[in-house]
Parts: C-alpha cells; structure tokens; sequence
C-alpha cells in the first residue's frame, strides 16, 4: 500500500433534488479524489454542496427528492454508487465515518455516551462485560475527557457540545475508517473549544494516518489543518489547489473575493472588501458561470457558456474564462 | 478617545432563579449570568463585547435593550436611571435603543410584507403620518442598499444578508442614538459577511449611531470597535481600546482567545495556546479566581482571592492577580 495511493476518486458526481418547483443541482459534476492519509478541505457557503457531497459519497443523500443522477464514486475502485444500501452499511463507520456539525444530531438522547461508544467498538472488535468497558473508559480518555469512568454513564444532555462533539471523535477512533468526513465539526463551537477539536483531529490524522475530508466556511480553518482545497459555488468546484496556492495564488474571482472579504488581525482597514451582490438562487441558474452577476471580471460569455475545467499548474484546476488575466 | 457618554452600566448585575436549592431550603439556587460590570458607551463609538457562549454579553445587552429587569446595579442614559423612567420618558428611550439580533430568519415575522414591518415601530410610537411612513420606509430599504419595490415582498423571498438588511432599516426607523447589535454577523455566508460590516460602519458615520457590538469572534470585533471588553463567566476580565487589547493583551484568557483565532494564512506558524477543558461551572467557584482552573498561569494565590478589574494602564484595565 503506498503512501500516495487515491483510496476515494469522485468523478463527475451529480446529485440533484427535484423538487415542487424545479430541480436543485445541489452537486453538479464533482471531481476530485482524497489520497492516503490528506486532509482535503472543502469550502464554500451554505447552498454551495459542500455538504451534499459528503453525504453523496456515504450514499445518504435525503430521498426521495435527492438523487445521484450521474457520476461515480470510486472507494479502492469500488464504485458505492452502484452499492445496495445494505451493502453501504458495511461501509458507514468502518470504512468512511462522519462528524457532523451538531453532534447532538447524531447522539441517541436515550443511550449513555459509554453505551454508545460501546456499540461502535464492538463493530471492529468483539468485547463484552469487563474488557468492553475499559476499552470505553480508554477511547474517552484518549479524546480528554476527564473523569472518564463516571462520564462513560452519562446521557449526552449531560455533556457540553464541545465534549459531545469529543464523544464522536472516540467513536470515530474506535471504528478507525479510513476516510473521516468532517462537516463543520466545530461550527458550533466556542473558539477555544474548537481549537481544543482541531488539536485532536491533528493527532488523530498523525497517530492513524486516516485521511480527512473537513467541510467548512471558515478559512482560518482550512488555513490550518488542510493540505488541498476545493472552492465549490452554487455546486461546481470552481477552483482546486493545495492550500498555500489557494491563499497565496488563486486565480478564481471567487476566491479571491472571499480571502479579501476577511478582516485581517492587525491591519486595521476602514473598508472590508465584499463581495457584491447576493448568493445565487439554485433554482434559477443560468447555462453560463453562476459567480457571473457578482463577478468583477465577468465578460458577455460568461453568462452563455460555463468555462471549462483548465490547469494553471501542478494540482491547481480551475473553472473561469479570465482566469490568466487575473 | 472619549467624547460624550451616551450610556453607563454600574455593577450591572443579573441573576437568574434556577429553583430553590433543597426541598426544605428557602435559598434559592442563582445562576449569575452578569455579576458586577461597569462600563461606558461614548457617542459615535463602537463598543465590542467580547466572550465565549454562556459569559453574559447577550444577557448585558438585553438588560440595556430592558428586555429584563436587573438584579442590582444602575444603568444610567444620559445621565438618567432607565429604570426610573415613566411614561412618556420610557417611550423616548425605547426609542433611542434599538437592536439587532443574530438570527435574521427568527427575527422578521413571515406572514408580515417588508415595508410594514420596518413601518411598524413608527406605527407603535405615533409619528409621521401614512404617507410620510411609506416615504420613510422608502428611504431606509435605500439606506441600507435595497431597492423601495422589495417592501411589498415577504421575508422568504430574501437571502439571509438581505435580511439582516431589513431588520437594520427596522432599527434604523426611530432614528436611534444607540443601537445594540447582538452577533449581527454571525450567522451570515462570509462573503455577505464584510457587505453587513461595511454597511454598519457606513452607517455609523452617516447618523452618528453608537454600538454595542456583541461577538465571539474577535477578528470581527477588532474590526469595528473602538473599545473593547473581554467577558468570562459573568465579569470583565480585560477592557480596554481596540487596539491596546489586540497588540498586548494582558489578561491569560485574552492571551487565549487571541491565539485560538486561526489566520488564513497556510504559511504562519502559530503557537496556540490550547486552554484545557470547557467553561467552569461557577457552581462551586465561590472563592478565587473563575478562570483558576482552565489557566495556565494559576497559583495557589488564585485559588483563594479574586482579582479586581484594576488599571494597569490608562484606559486599560485587567482583572488578574497575576498581572497586576
């Protein structure tokens, strides 16, 4: 097995709603593919697809008015799209696992915290009674939670969001996929508690050499833990790129616009550059760009015709007409 | 720094009632949600309050929006107690304090058209007739860069930046002199984000409005305000003008949280300072220092006495035993 080795290839990935009144492309031809051991970042705002993507490879697109209409999903050249639900079973949580952003979603209020660590350790490993229970007590002290003995019994209304959001960091520990999608795993966080998340999901990515995929809006985020990154807007991938060229030279108005649109610690400006214009209304897409009504570059064939994915070096694709006078 | 002092807060405290402590206990169990703060607005100023969720800057600016009584203290308007007024005066100053809230989506009423509900506050307090409330309305939805067509529409027929939008023209309406803004931006797409900032200041300027800016995030807060105060459980911990708190923060949280903030920059190495654990329960804490057992610079000292916010510079005053 090799270090670089792509262990998930998406490509040209579709997943469409249909809707009452019109279709929604919310991914609308997706290519990318996730090595051994990367953390790819994807970014974008609410309505880009970031987070339909992730739930598009776990096959968990909301039915029925969601569908993989086209594209495939290849996980060690498997395609999952192909695969039966009972069949992608076997893949959720062994194989691909995922944070969400509000772990109180994806607790059971029902089950104490140590009941349902235990459910996931015994996924890999077959433990009962005493051994069971020490393996629990383990995993959550390897995420810092303290007092773990006690806290294994504890509901998850018990614990702050912070704590929950350790919890699935565990569970995920225990089950150790290969691939760990994180969606705005510490969106809801306080600053310093998310600092406290990150921390963890470096030593994770160190220690079991798992590849991430880590969903989120925040580039400060993206800036620190990610090694390649993909700018998504109204469901395309508009620029592709490691994450120093992404900060340092992009070429994608979008993306320029939104590492401008930050405040910058430090330098105090009176003006933060924005972005014009409102985001797009995903029923009402024209055929050309979708960035071009807020677009500072944009020319006559932007709105006709959509431009084609070009390279503007190693690993840096990217989706605009102008993009070499930029 | 300082001009004329639009509002004071002294040793504004609130306390919630969580129940009585025991079945035969008379003492009532209390959550302090704002115990003991001080502070003042300056006119034409922007005074950001900083904090993680559960410290009290959104209880502060509720009690300064009397949104709730207080549990001690005084606020002080002009010079006036607000809780002393009556009538007519208590009509003015609801006026003159407005607000902006996080959730744009919550706080706009889906069954009501966009012009009646920025009309409605003029409504309420009896000014302008019909016409000229139309009017007005017409000049506020292009004050904060809508066009006059969208008041006839509904609020789900906007995106979540233009909402923000309208309920700033709501604000806007009574021609406040201070406008609370309680994470305004919070909530919005990042590229909507900078639009809002770029409004709230313009808007700033044009009317002469004074802030007070509610935010966990300190790179937006640094930002916008002139002044600004660290909250921690309750208390002011560090307060001091923008730019003296984010180029030496003294106060070890301060220190935290400015480190905890990720800068988009892949190529800057950055030593966080990790805090361990999560926010106390001040349950327990009586005595000492709340932030005693998340610091990294607690002694045995800290354990037994409370710091007191003490200047340490001019215009700069930090609550830790440790600095001072």
């Amino acid at each position: 097995m090799s270090q670089n080795e792509k262990i998930l290839e998406v490509k040209n990935l579709k997943t469409y709603f249909f809707t009452n009144v019109g279709v929604v492309k919310a991914v609308d031809g997706g290519n990318f593919h996730l090595r051994k051991g990367q953390a790819l970042g994807i970014v974008g705002e609410s309505g880009s697809g970031k987070s339909v993507t992730s739930l598009s490879i776990l096959r968990l697109v909301p039915k029925p008015a969601g569908r993989i209409v086209e594209g495939e999903i290849l996980y060690r050249g498997e395609d999952l799209v192909k695969k039966s639900q009972k069949e992608m079973r076997e893949y959720r949580g062994n194989k691909l696992f995922m944070i969400s952003q509000d772990p109180m979603t994806s607790l059971n209020p029902v089950f104490t915290i140590g009941n349902q660590i235990g459910e996931a350790i015994r996924r890999r490993k077959k433990l009962t009674g005493h051994d069971l229970k020490e393996k629990i007590v383990e995993m959550l002290k390897v995420v810092h939670i303290r007092a773990s003995e006690t806290r294994a019994h504890a509901y998850p209304h018990q614990f702050s969001g912070g704590m929950k959001q350790r919890s699935m960091i565990s569970m995920a520990l225990a089950c150790q996929p290969e691939i760990l999608i994180a969606d705005e795993p510490t969106t809801a966080l306080d600053v310093t508690i998310q600092a406290q998340i990150l921390k963890l999901m470096v030593e994770i990515r160190e220690q079991y050499h798992t590849s991430i995929i880590l969903i989120t809006h925040d580039l400060g985020v993206i800036a620190r833990f990610c090694d390649y990154v993909l700018v998504m807007y109204a469901g395309k991938i508009v620029e592709r790129a490691d994450v120093k060229t992404l900060f340092k030279g992009n070429r994608h108005p979008y993306t320029k616009g939104l590492i401008n649109s930050l405040p910058h610690l430090g330098k105090k400006q009176r003006r933060l550059e924005s972005i014009k214009g409102q985001p797009p209304d995903l029923l009402n897409l024209s055929g050309g760009c979708p960035f071009e009504p807020r677009c500072d570059y944009s020319v006559e064939r932007c709105s006709v015709e959509y431009p084609p994915v070009e390279s503007a070096g190693k690993g840096h694709l990217l989706s605009c007409w102008r993009w070499r006078e930029i | 720094m300082k001009g004329e002092s639009i509002l004071k807060v002294n040793n504004l405290k609130k306390y919630f009632s969580m129940g009585k402590e025991g079945i035969f206990s008379g003492k009532a169990r209390m959550v302090k949600a704002v115990d003991g703060i001080d502070f003042s607005l300056y006119k034409g100023q922007t005074f950001g309050l900083v904090g993680e969720s559960g410290c009290g800057k959104t209880t502060t600016g509720r009690c300064i929006l009397k949104l709730y009584g207080i549990t001690d203290g005084e606020i002080l308007f002009q010079g006036k107690n607000i809780h002393s007024f009556e009538g007519k005066e208590r009509m003015q100053y609801r006026r003159a304090v407005q607000a902006v809230f996080q959730d744009p989506y919550g706080s706009l009423n889906p069954r009501m058209r966009v012009g009646e509900f920025i009309e409605e506050p003029m409504l309420v307090h009896g000014i302008f007739n019909s016409s000229d409330r139309k009017k007005r309305v017409e000049e506020l939805l292009g004050v904060v860069g809508l066009s006059s067509d969208h008041s006839s529409r509904y609020p789900h027929e906007f995106s979540g930046g233009q909402r923000q939008r309208i309920c700033i023209a709501r604000a806007l309406s009574l021609n406040p002199k201070l406008v609370i803004l309680d994470e305004p931006v919070s909530a919005l797409d990042v590229s909507i984000r900078a639009q809002i900032l770029n409004l709230l200041m313009d808007l700033q300027e044009e009317f002469g409005l004074t802030y007070l800016f509610i935010s966990h995030d300190l790179s937006v807060v640094e930002h916008i305000s002139d002044f600004v105060a660290v909250m921690y459980l309750a208390k002011i911990v560090e307060m001091a003008p923008c730019e003296m708190i984010f180029k030496n923060p003294l106060h070890p949280y301060t220190n935290a949280l400015l480190s905890a903030i990720l800068v988009p920059d892949p190529e800057l190495v950055q030593d966080a300072i990790i805090l361990e654990g999560d926010v106390a329960d001040p349950h327990g804490l009586e005595k000492g220092c709340l932030f005693r057992n998340r610091c990294f610079n607690a002694t045995d000292e800290c354990m037994e006495k409370e710091a007191e916010l003490i200047e340490v510079e001019p215009n700069h005053k930090v609550a830790c035993l440790r600095v001072a």
